[in-house]
Parts: C-alpha cells; sequence; structure tokens
C-alpha cells in the first residue's frame, strides 16, 4: 500500500492460490472516513473486464467474480480517498480463511506499507508493522488478512475532517455489553458488602 | 514476531520464570513439611486468596479459548462469567465455610475425613487425575499455540516448552508459589487488559461500530449464538465443578480462616469481572479486524503478535503465558497431592515421613506433566472445548458428594463411591453416546443426575458414618467456631 501526502492511498494485492478456481468472492469492510474508487483486476495475468456482482451487507462490500476460467493468481489495484487524521484504509479480503502454510498455524501474508508525503508524523496504527530499514517504509507477516489498515497521518497531509460513524444496527449489542457489565458490578459489590457486615458482625 | 521484539518477548518470559523460581527458593524452606507445599501454611489473606481462586479458574480456557469462543460466537458466551459464578455461590454458602473448619490437605483428605473411607479417597484421588490430565492438556496446548506463533518453533517443541516451564515452578514453590504468582497472574491481567481494551475500542470505533460489523456478519454474533439452554448447561458445569473442584478445594484450605474465604470468593469476582470484560472485548475486535483466522483460538496470539502496540502486545502474550503456566501449577499441583499425599501416603505406604511424601509430590510432578503432553499434541480440539469436557467429568462424580455430602448427615461412603463411580461412567457414556443433548440432557447433567440418585439411594440403604467423621463436618452448634 502506498500512501501518497495527499489523503489518498494506493493500494496493490497480490494472491497466490493454491488451487485453481473460478469464482472468487472478496470483501470489504468500509469505513466512514475512506471511500474505494474503482478496482483494477486481474486473473493469471489477464485483465478481467467484467464488473464483479457487488452485495452490501452492512458495512460490508463483497464483490463476487463468476465465470472466471480456473484462475490461480489474482491481482487487485484500487485507490482509496482518506479524510481525516486517522483513516482505516479497507483491504479486500477473500471471503474466506487463506489456506494455512504447509507446516504452519496459519496463512503467509505479507503486508507492505509506504508513505510518500513529507517524512514524519505518520503511524501505523493496526496492525503492526515493523519499520523497515528504507524511511517511511513499514512491514509485516500476518497469519490472516487484516480487514483494514488504520493510519495517522499529520494534519498538513489530512483532506477533509471525519468523526466516527453512529449510523447502522449494532444488534443490541451496545445494551447487552452494558447490562453484563453491571450485572457483574453489582454482584460484586453486593457479595463484599454483605460478606464484609456478616464477618464485621460477628466479631 | 522477530528480531528485537521477539528477543524482548523471551526475555519477558526469562524474567518471569526468574520471579517464579526465586519466589520458589525463597518458599523452598517453607516448602519442606506438607502444610508449607500444599495448603502455602494456611496463610492467604482475602486479596491473596482472591487472586489465588480466579487464577486457578482463569486458566488458557479464559485467555485463549474464550477470545476464541467469542470471535466465532460472538457476545453470548459473555453470560457464562455471572452464571458461572452461580456456583461460587453455591461454594461460599455450602462448601468453603465447613472445607476451610475442616483444615485438610486435598479434596481426597475430605473424602476420608467425611466418610471415614480409604477407598473413597483412592477413587476421588484415582479419578481426579483422570480428569486434570485432560485439563492440563488443554493449558499445554494453549502454550503450545502461542509459542509457535510467537517464536516460529515447532508445536511439538513448544508443548515441551510449556511442561517444562509448568512443571519446574510447581516442583520449586508448591502452594507458596502458586499464590505469589497467581497474584502476578492478576497484575499482568488487569495491567494488559486496561491498556489493550481502550486501544481496540478506539481503533475499531467503538462499541457501536463493532457491533455494526459483527450484526452483518451474521446477527448471532451481537445476540444469541448461544441459547440459554446451552449457556445453563456449559456454565452448570463449569460454575458448579468450580464449588467441588479440587484445585478449588486446595486453596480453601490455604486461607487463613473462614472470613478470609468467603471474601476471597468476592475479590476472585473482581478479578474475574476484568478479565470477562477484556476477552469479550479481544474476541468481538479481532473478529472485525481479522475475520477470517483459519482457527478462532488464535485470536489472542494474533492480537499479542500483530494487532497490539508492542508493549501492550507483549503485556497480553505475558498474561498468556503466565496463565497457562499457572493453572497448569495449580493442577499439578492438585495432582501430585492426590498421588503423594492421598495414594502414597494415605494408601500405599501410610507411615511414610513427611519428608518422603513431600520427595513423593515433586516427583509426581514431574511424572504427571508428561502424560497431558502427549495428548497435547494430538491438539483433540478447541482450547475451551477440551476446558468444558474436563469441567463436565468433574462435575460429574465430584459436585453430589462433596456438595451434598457437606450438607446431608445420612450421606454414606458406599453412598460417595457409588455416586462417583455412576457420575464418571455416565457422564463419559453420554459423551460417547449422543451430542450435546442425548435424550434433551446434557452429559454433565446426565452424570449429575444418576450421581445424585445412587449417592442418596446407596446411602439410605448402608450403613451411617461413625461419630466422629460426623463431629468434624456436623459440629453442635456450640462448638462451631467463627472466623
Amino acid at each position: 500500500m502506498t500512501l501518497t501526502g495527499d489523503g489518498h492511498a494506493a493500494v496493490a494485492q497480490d494472491y497466490a492460490l493454491t488451487g485453481a478456481v473460478s469464482d472468487v468472492t472478496f470483501e470489504f469492510l468500509t469505513d466512514a472516513c475512506a471511500e474505494i474508487g474503482r478496482i483494477a483486476t486481474t486473473a493469471d495475468d489477464h485483465s478481467i473486464a467484467i464488473d464483479p456482482a457487488e452485495k452490501r451487507n452492512g458495512p460490508w462490500t463483497s464483490l463476487q467474480f463468476t465465470g472466471i476460467s480456473a484462475a490461480r493468481r489474482w491481482r487487485l489495484s484500487y485507490d482509496v480517498t482518506t479524510r481525516g487524521t486517522v483513516a482505516a484504509v479497507p483491504i479486500l479480503m477473500p471471503a474466506g480463511p487463506l489456506d494455512t502454510e504447509p507446516g504452519g498455524r496459519g496463512a503467509h501474508v505479507s503486508v507492505d506499507v509506504r508513505w510518500t508525503g513529507p517524512s514524519g508524523g505518520v503511524s501505523i496504527l493496526m496492525p503492526r508493522l515493523v519499520p523497515q530499514s528504507t524511511p517511511n517504509a513499514w512491514e509485516a507477516t500476518l497469519l490472516a488478512m487484516p480487514s483494514m489498515i488504520r493510519v495517522r497521518v499529520p494534519s498538513t497531509a489530512a483532506a477533509g475532517s471525519c468523526g466516527p460513524d453512529e449510523t447502522g444496527n449494532a444488534g443490541g449489542l451496545e445494551w447487552r455489553f452494558a447490562v453484563f457489565v453491571l450485572t457483574m458490578a453489582v454482584w460484586m459489590t453486593a457479595y463484599l458488602a454483605w460478606f464484609g457486615r456478616q464477618w464485621a458482625a460477628r466479631s | 514476531m522477530g528480531g528485537a521484539q521477539l528477543i524482548a518477548f523471551w526475555t519477558a518470559v526469562a524474567a518471569y520464570m526468574a520471579v517464579v523460581v526465586g519466589i520458589g527458593a525463597w518458599n523452598y524452606r517453607r516448602t519442606s513439611k506438607e502444610e508449607g507445599f500444599l495448603v502455602a501454611g494456611r496463610s492467604l489473606g482475602p486479596i491473596v486468596g482472591g487472586a489465588t481462586l480466579m487464577a486457578n479458574q482463569v486458566s488458557a480456557g479464559a485467555t485463549i479459548g474464550i477470545v476464541g469462543f467469542h470471535y466465532y460466537s460472538g457476545f453470548s458466551y459473555a453470560w457464562s462469567w455471572p452464571l458461572t459464578w452461580a456456583g461460587w455461590m453455591v461454594c461460599a454458602f455450602f462448601v468453603a465455610p465447613k472445607i476451610r473448619r475442616h483444615a485438610g490437605f486435598t479434596l481426597p483428605d475430605y473424602f476420608a475425613a467425611r466418610y471415614d473411607s480409604r477407598a473413597a479417597r483412592g477413587t476421588a484421588a484415582l479419578f481426579i487425575l483422570v480428569a486434570y490430565t485432560v485439563m492440563l492438556s488443554a493449558q499445554y496446548q494453549a502454550g503450545g499455540l502461542l509459542f509457535t506463533l510467537v517464536s516460529g518453533l515447532e508445536y511439538w517443541k513448544a508443548v515441551i516448552l510449556v511442561a517444562a516451564i509448568t512443571t519446574a515452578y510447581t516442583m520449586l514453590g508448591g502452594m507458596y508459589s502458586n499464590a505469589y504468582v497467581g497474584v502476578l497472574k492478576a497484575v499482568l491481567l488487569l495491567a494488559g487488559y486496561l491498556v489493550a481494551v481502550p486501544f481496540l475500542w478506539r481503533q475499531l470505533g467503538g462499541l457501536h461500530s463493532i457491533g455494526v460489523a459483527l450484526h452483518a456478519i451474521d446477527p448471532r454474533l451481537t445476540a444469541n449464538w448461544f441459547g440459554w439452554r446451552q449457556l445453563l448447561s456449559i456454565s452448570g458445569a463449569v460454575g458448579l465443578g468450580l464449588a467441588a473442584a479440587p484445585y478449588e478445594i486446595s486453596a480453601i484450605y490455604s486461607m487463613q480462616s473462614q472470613r478470609a474465604t468467603q471474601l476471597a470468593i468476592g475479590w476472585s469476582f473482581f478479578f474475574q469481572a476484568f478479565i470477562g470484560i477484556g476477552v469479550l472485548v479481544f474476541g468481538l475486535s479481532m473478529r472485525v479486524a481479522v475475520p477470517h483466522l483459519p482457527d478462532p483460538d488464535l485470536g489472542t496470539p494474533m492480537l499479542g503478535t500483530s494487532v497490539l502496540p508492542f508493549g501492550a502486545g507483549l503485556l497480553v502474550l505475558l498474561a498468556a503465558v503466565v496463565t497457562f503456566t499457572r493453572t497448569g501449577g495449580a493442577i499439578l499441583l492438585t495432582a501430585a497431592a492426590a498421588v503423594s499425599h492421598d495414594l502414597y501416603g494415605g494408601l500405599l505406604a501410610p507411615r511414610a515421613s513427611e519428608r518422603a511424601r513431600v520427595r513423593a509430590g515433586r516427583v509426581a510432578v514431574v511424572l504427571f506433566s508428561a502424560i497431558p503432553v502427549v495428548l497435547a499434541f494430538q491438539h483433540l480440539s478447541l482450547v475451551n472445548f477440551i476446558v468444558i469436557y474436563a469441567a463436565r467429568l468433574m462435575v460429574s462424580f465430584l459436585f453430589v458428594p462433596v456438595v451434598f455430602g457437606l450438607n446431608w448427615k445420612r450421606a454414606t461412603a458406599a453412598g460417595a463411591l457409588a455416586s462417583m463411580l455412576g457420575g464418571l461412567v455416565t457422564c463419559l457414556v453420554w459423551s460417547i453416546v449422543g451430542n450435546p443433548y442425548f435424550l434433551g440432557v446434557d452429559s454433565a447433567e446426565a452424570g449429575v443426575l444418576v450421581s445424585a440418585a445412587l449417592f442418596f439411594g446407596v446411602s439410605l440403604i448402608s450403613r451411617p458414618v461413625g461419630a466422629e467423621a460426623e463431629r468434624v463436618f456436623f459440629p453442635p452448634a456450640s462448638s462451631s467456631q467463627p472466623g
């Protein structure tokens, strides 16, 4: 992924499949502060002219490529426009676990990020990447595909501003979480208070 | 991880080991007698005791296994914490006061004293060894996975390394080490989770954003993946099992007083609440940040190695290392006590000196540590499934003769023996015949039902226990001592 100093990110992905597949689905997690442009795709070095079937499901978007003759190498590239000083650059992932490396516990995913804007002030927040020997470059090898790469850029290089997205259906997770925390807090406090008083009374 | 980060990880593990060995060496002279080695000289106060109870319970099944459970099943499994606490309430009201007053060393000690029966002691010790072999294999498996991912060690070598670390500190320090390392475990877990949870929360846009992403993947992730029936059956096995768990009983024997014991249970709730929230946020966040892990049990290792910033990741990884070595240590210590104190000292060589029994205990730690290594090599299932299976076995043969035995005078040795045997066999057969709810009943529920039927039925038709055994656990009201 290459980040430029004007709020753009160019993402290039290269998948080497262990088996040939003809129907491939990729998916990505949209972010309120990042917008994905057109996706260019090649399968076994042939450019794919057809547009994938796009399906939205909440913040997830899936792209299904059908009718491609069994391809083993997929390349995808797209631009992302970000707003604000902290942005999550969406990563297109195959919609399922990648094959595990022989003798390993997970897949082999290499992530490489470069910053071409003015030096300094950029940090990769998540996942954890290690600085390379060349300046403004980071890398990591992961066991699985991350859904995003979160970066912080200097305010001078940020295009516009952006806040968290409060829309969408969270399925009641927030109130369930609150009830869960409250249950434990009340239980623990009541227990200690009751037994504390019992023993104080006995002594 | 590689380079400097890997060096930092191994340095932290080495420092932890040095602290553990230091605690062990410092306590070595205090553990030359059984009271020191097995029950820490009955010196634990409420807070250290609470950390000890929590540290026994919160195993790799929680820090790695439950994170994996939340990763693939979402929020609902969080309710297992308060449901499990119901088991702790049973312990606080019906088990802990009488067990602490008895002042034994091991759970089979209780069986020997309550039922005036060497056979009950031996049977309990043998069955505990079986269930704890399974439980210990889960700790080794979790540790093996973590070390493999962090360092690139081959899995089998990583399992052996975990077993070696666990064995070393248990041999050196006994219950004193377990207690103090329990406190260290509590501090590390709290510190790691207090740093990591806000970080994940912030990076993923808060709980609302996490919920929106999860709900879109599968609405059950934010609601009820596990129904109440499943949660009650799992938590019943784990919670009620804890009320009679041998390592928790040993910890209760190690407390200063009944007061310390009951307050310690409250403090263990405090530690568990933090950990419950932490593992929940870890699992849910990882499902959004890395949605397609090849194995849910990789959630915590990947969180520590690749997602969190280095310092927070190191704390989370170290807390996991401490978790599986510490709980493994508690299991080993309990199993060693079953061999040295109950089978060797109680049955085979009753005249053996105390020093000889402690030596037998240390040898038993080494020998017993080896068997679960072989099971861990097989990678039987998800870590938390193995822990739940061991809990099911344990509750099926221990809950009734311990909890009802402490509170029903008429219980007899024959009833306890029939109950243990019937409960364990039923649970094993039920697990093999049908999963998960053969005839609408879970294997642990079936085990407990059969165990209870045999316990009451056989007790009523067999000879009551002697007056002395009765006096220890059912003293006249005037002789009950507070504190």
